[in-house]
């Protein structure tokens, strides 16, 4: 990784962890935070897909998918705003679908490094967390009905994958190469 | 291509070559073993991760698409199986940069990282050789394909024919693809499992032919399709022909091995050698099955006389484990992650500096010393360098 690329690693991973930290004291506007962050995110997804076509998916057979897929993205940005006035479920499904995918995968990825004969442990338990963490948003989306512990979920979930970019920044990534 | 041509066929192209029954043992299995290198398998053993060779699926899923997980997913995957045909190549219309550095990534033969790979394993040992002899056979099994995630340049269409000789021409039967890992490929109904269509340039389903499925592995199939790179042209895949190719030029690499690395050169196949077998290969190459390796080892023992022990992972496995730390590089399988660490080592170099950092940086050691990721330092100090450098 370049110098450049580094340091801009370690930037979006600082505000990150504000954001983040913003987001956990401040949890009466929290679900509007994470609502506008998610309709953000498919405007800016849809804009980098159309960017992506002009590039290089206009070159490929079948590009414009690309194109069409860009455009609903725009809307679905759109459409998000939307969600504000709607509870707070569909928000829940949509990190509980994350936390359960990724706890599933680190399960079996666990299990085939066990038959391996290698570490398997700590992913295992890693995995269960995630099963378990998104049993716990059920309970509080769907019985509690508690929307500040959905956003500080968003929050750890936010500063977690933060400390992931510092870690990435700081690696030494060059192969070294002898003639 | 799959064990039955990375293991037995392997087998039988060194025998024709000269090799010994052990070395012919030897370099068959660490040809199959760059299929099963994987960092779970290194992990197992205490090994430096950087010598993977493959990756599993699971490992795939689990690896983050960020720039540092698609750089090392590039240099796996181009190094050991999709080694790129040509690095200077320009698409025949104007495109961008990104575009351009990944359709240079895209896999085919007699390619000038090849004739570089056969001559980098006459440094080294029988292990070596193997996973010169893997590389070699994939750059024909696995062209038109990149090793690196790719929807422009990986992705393909539901436009796909199996051809099926008939008369002087081929009939053509349309091929269904499905989504199902745990079920086998039908050959009868011509129904065969791909990875799933994802709109994301980097999602692991495009990387290398995952989109179509097993199809080049078999070296049986003919088949037309169109390529995402190919600007609506139709590609006639002809493996047969392929894999005849491909073994011819194994034993023509494996002779100059034997020999002199420095000699090889690309195009040269040696068909004089394998001509008094042509029948028999050719037999076992168009078969229409899932997996030749009965046949080609019923081949190669009859060729040899002697039996060929079939393919067991962990053979090799307590030698490195229990070896006193300054021996691990005398074991089989310490040799075998030299030869990984000098192959990406060399083939990321050679990505790095046609401008292209999708297989991430290299440092020259003999510029720069020692900056970079510390599993090297074993081959530095193996090659007799000085890792304070």
């Amino acid at each position: 990784m370049s110098l450049l690329k580094r340091l801009r690693e370690l930037i979006i991973a600082l505000v990150t962890v504000v954001f983040g930290i913003v987001l956990i004291f401040d949890g009466e506007n929290g679900q509007l935070i994470v609502v506008s962050i998610i309709c953000l995110f498919f405007f800016f997804e849809g804009i980098r897909l159309l960017i992506y076509y002009l590039r290089m998916a206009r070159h490929m057979v079948g590009g414009k998918r690309v194109l069409i897929s860009s455009i609903i993205t725009l809307d679905l940005g759109l459409l998000t705003l939307q969600m504000v006035s709607i509870s707070n479920t569909t928000i829940l499904l949509y990190l509980l679908s994350i936390f359960a995918f990724t706890g599933v995968i680190d399960i079996l990825r666990s299990m085939e490094s066990k038959r391996h004969g290698g570490h398997w442990k700590v992913k295992f338990v890693n995995g269960c967390i995630y099963i378990v963490f998104s049993g716990a948003l059920i309970i509080a989306g769907i019985f509690v009905n508690n929307s500040y512990f959905l956003v500080c979920c968003f929050s750890v979930c936010l500063i977690y994958s933060a400390f992931i970019r510092i870690f990435s920044a700081f690696r030494k990534t060059a192969v070294v190469y002898i003639q | 291509m799959n064990a039955d041509f990375h293991y037995y066929a392997t087998y039988c192209a060194a025998f024709l070559a000269g090799y010994t029954h052990k070395e012919c043992q030897d370099i068959a299995y660490s040809d199959q073993l760059v299929d099963l290198c994987s960092k779970t398998f290194l992990s197992s053993l205490n090994a430096p991760l950087s010598a993977a060779t493959t990756q599993l699926q699971l490992e795939l899923m689990d690896t983050r698409t960020d720039i540092i997980g698609l750089q090392d997913i590039t240099r796996i995957w181009s190094s050991f199986h999709f080694l790129p045909r040509d690095l200077n190549a320009d698409p025949k219309f104007k495109c961008s940069k990104g575009y351009r550095n990944k359709y240079r990534l895209i896999c085919g033969p007699n390619s000038e990282l090849l004739r570089d790979t056969v001559r980098l394993a006459g440094h080294g040992d029988l292990q070596s050789v193997g996973m010169a002899m893997h590389i070699l056979a994939d750059t024909w099994a696995h062209q038109h394909f990149a090793g690196t995630p790719s929807l422009v340049i990986n992705n393909t269409n539901s436009y796909f024919y199996e051809l099926f000789p008939e008369g002087d021409g081929y009939r053509e039967k349309k091929l269904t693809f499905r989504h199902s890992v745990s079920t086998p490929d039908d050959l009868a109904e011509s129904i065969y499992t791909s990875s799933l269509y994802s709109n994301d340039e980097n999602s692991i389903m495009n990387l290398g032919h995952g989109r179509a499925g097993h199809l080049p592995d078999y070296s049986f199939i003919r088949y037309k399709y169109l390529p995402a790179w190919g600007q609506y042209e139709e590609l006639v895949k002809d493996n047969p022909s392929d894999y005849w190719h491909a073994f011819c030029q194994m034993v023509y690499a494996l002779k100059c091995l034997r020999n002199n690395a420095e000699k090889f050169i690309c195009g040269q196949y040696d068909e004089e050698s394998v001509r008094p077998h042509e029948d028999t290969i050719r037999q076992i190459i168009t078969k229409r099955q899932l997996d030749a390796s009965s046949d080609w080892k019923a081949f190669g023992e009859n060729l040899s006389g002697k039996e060929i022990a079939p393919f067991d992972i962990r053979l090799y496995h307590e030698e490195y484990r229990f070896a006193p730390p300054e021996k691990k590089n005398e074991t089989f399988i310490g040799r075998f992650i030299l030869a990984a660490l000098a192959q990406k080592s060399m083939v990321t170099n050679r990505i790095f500096t046609s401008g292209s950092k999708l297989a991430g940086y290299s440092a020259d050691y003999n510029k720069k010393g020692f900056k970079g990721i510390r599993d090297y330092k074993q081959l530095v100090q193996y090659q007799g360098g000085d890792d304070r450098k």
